[in-house]
């Protein structure tokens, strides 16, 4: 088990505004699983990822991530835990404009003090890793989408995380572009890599070991899909 | 750090170039004041070491003695009379009549060039004992000792013919660099001076030297007893006039200078602000990855630091050269150019800091951000 959450809340706004985004979701997520999360928009997927991410805290319930709850962790512990155990992968790519795609790869090495020599040598790895090796001194402005998130790949795997986050990785590509962004990631999940996307396209969907469905915050129904049962 | 921050400056090309010129415009505005006030501070106080054991009497004035040399004349007779005085060492004592040749560029300076008529025979109670190269004394009315700003001005050597006011005169000497007054002197037989600037039997001041340094306080009160219209400064009461000038200078220089380094801070600052305004969302996804808040206050600063310290630097040449179109001198002081990166050290660190400040408090959701 990498990361489980026992009764989760989250409560935007208050009074007549008030919005339960998440309510009460138990999640389990297993080493080597490749999740995603499906739903209608405005269900709680993101809000729920963010929870996952540690980046948004839960209004109520908790998250425990590789035996430690989030929630009794400060702010510094927690961007340690951002930094070092968790990568993720925005729909916008979000990479650092005025860096090269090497550059952008190397951050989150850097910030882990880890030394220019050693970060950039695991940078042109991971870039090769995802076929960019042409590519490593390319702004993200000269590069496609498709190629700006398989940068946005290789960050998130700068620091070995334990968990891989991606929230519509594929929502700003085109079909094209997305297969392959699926291939890569499918890819990393052989390779033991455990991944939770959220999606709301079905086709994607049908290529994950493991589908949860939401709604209205809560999770409606969980389904094993076949390949699942292949690779288990 | 550095790295990220010499790519954002490097990324934005448009806006870091005009930040750094206002950082330029301010700071080598900065540079000359200083320099400008160094050098003439450093100026008063030679002049005034070099007084040590000296009296000088000038025509008595609203602001008391004045700086500026050749401002006011006294009569002939009036000198001697003073010169005649007990526990004046005469022969270390000289009317000496002061008018410029070329004036200054910087106002209220005493002048780039200028004739100092002498007593003849009296030459070194101007200047002084120093080691003169050439004759030390003038014994045609044709022969001229030159400063050592002089020489530079006229490219003079010994023995070479220069023209002030359409004479002819004959190197005889040249001085070593002594202070900016002496420095500037074209020294001449006094009669010569009132000759061809035509200040008949008139002299600017008188120079004394008492018999006895110890009663230097005492000369100067017999002379002003002697005769009420003039004024007789000693070392110490020029010190005192000068530090009062000078602290009156230092206080408009320090408000300018601050002024300016205000101005330039702002301009750092309120760039800042707009480059992490601009910038929330990849702030927000710095922290998203993982960069703490330490890392982005690092990161802000050193970009301000930068540019800030980019145009401190680039200010230092500027200004010498500024100096030297504007006032004709290669003027430039190296301890001055350590405070300038220090104050731009400063400067950069301090216009971080608030906008730092903000982008530190970025939410990592902010990454989230549609734009
Ligand atoms: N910062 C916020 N403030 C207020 N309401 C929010 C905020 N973020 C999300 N919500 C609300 O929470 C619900 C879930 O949103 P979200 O998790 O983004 O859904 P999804 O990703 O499944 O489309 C929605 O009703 C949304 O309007
Ligand atoms: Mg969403």
């Amino acid at each position: 088990m990498i990361i489980q959450t026992k009764n989760l809340w989250k409560t935007y706004g208050s009074g007549d505004t008030q919005v339960n985004a998440l309510r009460g979701v138990d999640l389990t997520v297993n080493k080597g699983d490749f999740l995603a999360l499906v739903g209608p928009s405005g269900c709680g997927k993101s809000t729920l990822l963010h929870m996952l991410g540690a980046m948004d805290t839960p209004s109520r319930g908790e998250i425990m991530l590789e035996g430690r709850e989030l929630g009794k962790l400060g702010e510094g512990q927690l961007t340690d835990v951002r930094l070092e155990r968790l990568g993720f992968i925005f729909q916008t790519f979000n990479l650092v404009p005025t860096l090269n795609a090497l550059e952008n790869v190397m951050l989150p090495m850097k910030f882990a003090g880890i030394s220019r020599r050693e970060a950039k040598q695991k940078a042109l790895c991971l870039l090769d890793m995802v076929g960019l090796k042409e590519r490593t001194r390319h702004l993200p402005a000269q590069m496609s989408g498709g190629q700006r998130q398989r940068v946005a790949i290789a960050r998130a795997l700068a620091n070995d995380p334990a968990l891989i986050l991606a929230d519509e990785p594929t929502g700003n590509l085109d079909s094209e572009n997305s297969e392959k962004i699926m291939e890569l990631l499918q890819n990393l999940n052989r390779k033991g890599r455990t991944i939770v996307m959220v999606t709301h396209n079905p086709e994607l969907a049908e290529r994950v070991n493991r589908v949860v469905y939401m709604k209205d915050g809560q999770l409606a129904e969980l389904q094993r899909n076949t390949k699942d049962i292949q690779s288990a | 750090m550095i790295e990220l921050a010499i790519k954002n400056i490097w990324g934005r090309k448009t806006r870091s170039v005009l930040t750094i010129m206002g950082v330029i415009v301010a700071m080598q505005l900065y540079i000359i004041l200083s320099t400008i006030m160094g050098s003439y501070e450093k100026d008063v106080q030679k002049q005034i070491s070099n007084m040590a054991g000296r009296v000088i009497v000038q025509l008595k004035t609203e602001s008391g003695a004045s700086f500026l040399p050749g401002s006011n004349v006294i009569k002939e007779s009036d000198a001697k009379e003073v010169m005649g005085l007990q526990g004046v060492d005469n022969e270390r004592s000289t009317p000496v009549l002061i008018q410029a040749i070329v004036p200054s560029k910087v106002p209220n300076a005493p002048p780039t060039v200028m004739a100092a008529g002498i007593e003849k025979g009296k030459e070194e109670a101007y200047f002084g004992n120093v080691e003169v190269d050439g004759e030390s004394k003038i014994s045609k009315s044709s022969d001229v000792i030159l400063g050592a700003g002089a020489k530079e001005f006229y490219k003079a050597k010994l023995g070479d013919s220069i023209t002030v006011r359409d004479d002819k005169f004959t190197v005889v000497g040249i001085l070593p660099e002594i202070n900016s007054q002496i420095d500037a002197s074209v020294v001449m037989n006094l009669a010569t001076a009132q000759e061809i600037f035509v200040r008949p039997s008139l002299v600017s001041s008188v120079m004394l030297t008492a018999t006895q340094v110890d009663k230097v306080v005492e000369l100067a009160k017999k002379v002003t007893e002697l005769n009420p219209k003039l004024t007789a400064s000693t070392s110490e009461s020029m010190k005192k006039s000068a530090d009062e000038m000078l602290e009156g200078q230092r206080r408009f220089f320090a408000m300018i200078n601050n002024t300016v380094v205000a101005v330039a801070a702002f301009i750092v600052m309120i760039v800042m602000v707009m480059a992490v305004f601009e910038r929330r969302k990849e702030i927000g996804t710095l922290k998203a990855i993982g960069a703490s808040r330490a890392k982005i206050l690092g990161i802000i600063v050193t970009e301000s630091l930068t540019l800030s310290l980019i145009g401190g630097v680039m200010a230092l040449p500027i200004s010498v050269l500024l100096i030297r179109l504007v006032f004709g001198g290669w003027l430039f002081d190296t301890s001055q150019w350590g405070q300038t990166i220090a104050v731009a050290v400063g400067l950069g660190i301090f216009a971080g800091l608030w906008p730092a400040w903000s982008a530190q408090r970025v939410n990592p959701l902010e990454s989230l951000r549609y734009e």
